[in-house]
C-alpha cells in the first residue's frame, strides 16, 4: 500500500448517540464517542470488540443509517453493505437473477439487454453456477444465499463493502469459501472492505489493519500482524485471551 | 462400572414425508459423559434432538430405537406414548436451546417460571417456601450474582448470558439423566460463551447427567465434550474421543471440515500463490438428492469407483478403527 493509494472512506471524530429514556425525559445515550479511521482502496480493515462496543453502529453510520451527532464521514464512490442473514436482505418472492438485475437497473449500470448477461457474470464471480439465476432464495443453501447477497452488493459496483458479521452464521466450510472470495475481490478489483466480526482468527487471516473498539471508542489500531503480536492496550490483551481458538484442546475453560 | 449408557440411539432413521432425513444413526452416551454431535447446517442435528424428545412435528421415526436408561428403568422413547414423554421432558430429559427467549415466557417473572418447573418435577419439595429456597439455590449454582433480584426479573430484563444461566438452572432442577443442548452458546459473544460452556460442563458433572451437545462450533465442542460424533447429510460418518476427532480426523469429510477452520497458521497458496483458506468443493446434498453409495462420495478427494456403488444394508454404518474410533469410509483400514 503506497501513499498514492486513494482513500475511499475517511471517518473523523465520529459521535453517534441513540435516544434513550421515556419521551418526557429523553436523553441521548452515546454509543460511538470520537472514532477516527480511514480505509484505502484494496484494503480490508477489521472492526473488533465485544458485543455492544459500537461496531455495527459505526457501520450503519457510514451507510447513512445511524443518528450521527458530530464528526465527519467522507466517502468516495458507492458503498454497499452485506449482512449476517442474507435472507433478510433478499426478497423471498423474487428470483435470484431478477434481484441482481434490479440493482443494475436502479443504478443504470447495464443496458436492459445486457442485464441478464451481467447478472450471470456476477453469479459466476462469486462462484455460483449460472443456473441458479432462475431460483428463489428459499431453494438455495445458506452458503449460496450468502454469495448471492455478495453478488447483489457487487452489482452496484461499490468501491467499499461493509460486511457486518457477514460470515458469522455460516458453516466453516462455507465461511472458508466466502472469506477466500472477499480476499480475491480485494486483490483483483481493489475493493475496500470494512469487516466487522468478533472472530479474531478471521481478522488475522483477512484484515490488513484492525481497530479495537471498547465502549464506543478506538482503544488500539494498527496493522493486524503487529496488533496481534504485541497488543499494547489492556483491553486488547483481554479480548485476545478470552478468544479460545477452535483447535486448541488443552486450554479447557 | 458396567451400567448401561443413559442414551443409546440404535440405527435411528427419521423421515419427513418421502425424504429420509436421518439414516441409520447409532450412538451412545454414558452417565456424566458429554457427546458433541457436530455437523453443518441441515445435517440433521436438530432432528436427532427432536426425535429423542419426541417432538418431531410432521416427521416420524421410520426405523431403529431410542433407548433411555434413567430412574424409571430402560425405555424405548421411539415407542413411548406422548403422555409419558411429557412427564420425561423437563424432568429426566432436560433441554437448552440457542435462543432462551423462545423457551421462556416473556410475560412471567423468572421466579414464577422456575417454581412452575419445580412444582411439576420436584414432588419432594412439598411446600412453596421450600421451592422458593431451591429456586434461589439453583440460580446461585449457575453463578447469578443476585438470585432474589433475578427471580423478580422478567426475561427481557436479563442479558443473553443471564437468560442462558436461567435456562441452565431450570434444566438441572430435577437432576436430569439426559441433557440435550442444541447450539446453546451460538448467540453469545466469545467471553460469555466460554463461561456458559464451563458452567454446563460443571453442572453436568455434579449431577452425573449425560449430555448430547449439538453444535457446528468446533471450539465449543472442544471445550465441553468427551467424545464427538460427526453427522453429514443424515448419516454419522465418524465418532471417537474428542481430541482424536479434532486433532487427527479419520474420515475425509471431517478432515476437510477441520482444514476449513480459519486458522492463520494453516493457509495454503491458491493457483496464483496467494494465501487462502482450504475450501471443500461442492455442496451438501439435500435429503431427496443423496447419492446411493457413500453420501460424501461426490465431494470426496479420495473417492474410488466402489464408493459410488449402492450400499448393502448396514454397510453405511461406522466401522471400528484402532484407538476406540469409528468411521464410515471404505478407504480406511479397520481395526483387527
Ligand atoms: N419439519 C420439517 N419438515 C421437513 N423437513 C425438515 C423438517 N425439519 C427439518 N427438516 C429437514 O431435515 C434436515 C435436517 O434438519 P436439521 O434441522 O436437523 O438440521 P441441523 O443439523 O439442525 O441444521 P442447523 O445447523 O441449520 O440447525 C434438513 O434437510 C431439513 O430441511
Ligand atoms: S467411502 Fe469412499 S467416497 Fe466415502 S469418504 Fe470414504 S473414500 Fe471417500
Ligand atoms: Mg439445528
Amino acid at each position: 500500500m503506497t501513499d498514492a493509494t486513494p482513500t475511499l472512506l475517511t471517518v473523523e471524530d465520529l459521535h453517534v448517540a441513540y435516544p434513550a429514556g421515556p419521551f418526557w425525559a429523553r436523553r441521548a445515550r452515546p454509543v460511538v464517542r470520537g472514532v477516527s479511521f480511514d480505509v484505502r482502496e484494496g484494503e480490508i480493515v477489521g472492526l473488533i470488540g465485544e458485543s455492544g462496543s459500537g461496531k455495527s453502529t459505526i457501520a450503519r453510520a457510514v451507510a447513512g443509517l445511524a443518528p450521527v451527532t458530530a464528526g465527519r464521514i467522507a466517502l468516495t464512490g458507492r458503498v454497499q453493505m452485506i449482512f449476517q442473514d442474507p435472507l433478510s436482505s433478499l426478497d423471498p418472492m423474487m428470483r435470484v437473477g431478477a434481484q441482481i438485475e434490479e440493482v443494475l437497473a436502479i443504478h443504470r449500470l447495464a443496458p436492459r439487454g445486457g442485464r441478464r448477461a451481467r447478472a450471470v457474470e456476477l453469479l459466476e464471480r462469486v462462484g455460483l453456477s449460472a443456473d441458479l439465476h432462475g431460483r428463489l432464495p428459499a431453494a438455495l443453501s445458506g452458503g449460496q444465499r450468502a454469495r448471492v447477497g455478495i453478488a447483489r452488493a457487487l452489482a452496484a459496483e461499490p468501491r467499499l463493502l461493509i460486511a457486518d458479521e457477514a460470515t458469522a452464521a455460516l458453516d466453516v466450510s462455507v465461511q472458508a469459501l466466502v472469506l477466500n472470495l472477499l480476499m480475491d475481490l480485494r486483490d483483483d478489483l481493489g475493493l475496500a472492505i470494512l469487516f466487522i466480526t468478533h472472530d479474531l482468527a478471521v481478522v488475522r487471516i483477512l484484515c490488513d489493519r484492525a481497530l479495537v473498539l471498547h465502549h464506543g471508542a478506538v482503544v488500539e489500531a494498527g496493522e493486524t500482524a503487529a496488533l496481534f503480536a504485541a497488543p499494547s492496550h489492556d483491553y486488547t490483551r483481554a479480548l485476545l485471551a478470552a478468544h479460545h481458538p477452535a483447535r486448541r484442546l488443552h486450554d479447557r475453560t | 462400572m458396567t451400567s448401561a449408557p443413559v442414551l443409546v440411539l440404535d440405527d435411528l432413521s427419521v423421515r419427513f414425508g418421502a425424504a429420509t432425513v436421518l439414516d441409520g444413526v447409532s450412538l451412545h452416551i454414558a452417565r456424566g459423559e458429554t457427546l458433541a454431535l457436530i455437523g453443518e447446517s441441515g445435517s440433521g442435528k436438530s432432528v436427532t434432538a427432536l426425535a429423542v424428545m419426541g417432538l418431531l412435528r410432521g416427521g416420524t421415526v421410520s426405523g431403529g430405537r431410542i433407548m433411555l436408561t434413567g430412574r424409571g428403568g430402560q425405555r424405548d422413547l421411539a415407542r413411548l406414548p406422548e403422555r409419558e414423554m411429557r412427564r420425561l421432558r423437563g424432568g429426566e430429559i432436560a433441554m437448552i436451546f440457542q435462543e432462551p427467549m423462545s423457551a421462556l415466557n416473556p410475560l412471567m417473572r423468572i421466579g414464577a417460571q422456575i417454581l412452575e418447573s419445580l412444582t411439576l418435577h420436584r414432588p419432594d419439595l412439598r411446600t412453596p417456601s421450600r421451592r422458593r429456597e431451591e429456586a434461589a439455590a439453583l440460580l446461585a449454582q449457575t453463578g447469578i450474582a443476585d438470585p432474589p433480584r433475578a427471580l423478580r426479573a422478567f426475561p427481557h430484563e436479563l442479558s443473553g448470558g443471564m437468560r442462558q444461566r436461567v435456562m441452565i438452572a431450570m434444566a438441572f432442577c430435577a437432576s436430569p439423566a439426559l441433557l440435550i443442548a442444541d447450539e446453546p452458546t451460538t448467540a453469545l459473544d466469545a467471553a460469555t460463551r466460554g463461561r456458559i460452556l464451563a458452567l454446563i460442563r460443571a453442572m453436568a458433572a455434579s449431577h452425573g447427567t449425560a449430555t448430547l451437545f449439538i453444535t457446528h462450533d468446533f471450539g465449543a465442542a472442544a471445550a465441553v465434550a468427551d467424545r464427538a460424533a460427526v453427522l453429514y447429510a443424515g448419516r454419522l460418518l465418524e465418532d471417537g474421543p474428542i481430541a482424536a476427532v479434532l486433532d487427527s480426523p479419520a474420515h475425509p469429510y471431517t478432515q476437510g471440515l477441520i482444514a476449513s477452520l480459519p486458522d492463520p497458521a494453516a493457509l495454503h497458496p491458491d493457483e496464483r500463490g496467494r494465501r487462502r483458506l482450504h475450501g471443500m468443493p461442492g455442496t451438501v446434498p439435500t435429503p431427496g438428492r443423496r447419492p446411493e453409495g457413500c453420501v460424501f462420495q461426490p465431494r470426496c478427494p479420495i473417492a474410488r469407483p466402489a464408493c459410488a456403488a449402492p450400499m448393502q444394508p448396514g454397510s453405511g454404518a461406522l466401522r471400528p478403527l484402532p484407538g476406540g474410533r469409528r468411521a464410515a469410509c471404505l478407504a480406511l483400514e479397520t481395526a483387527p
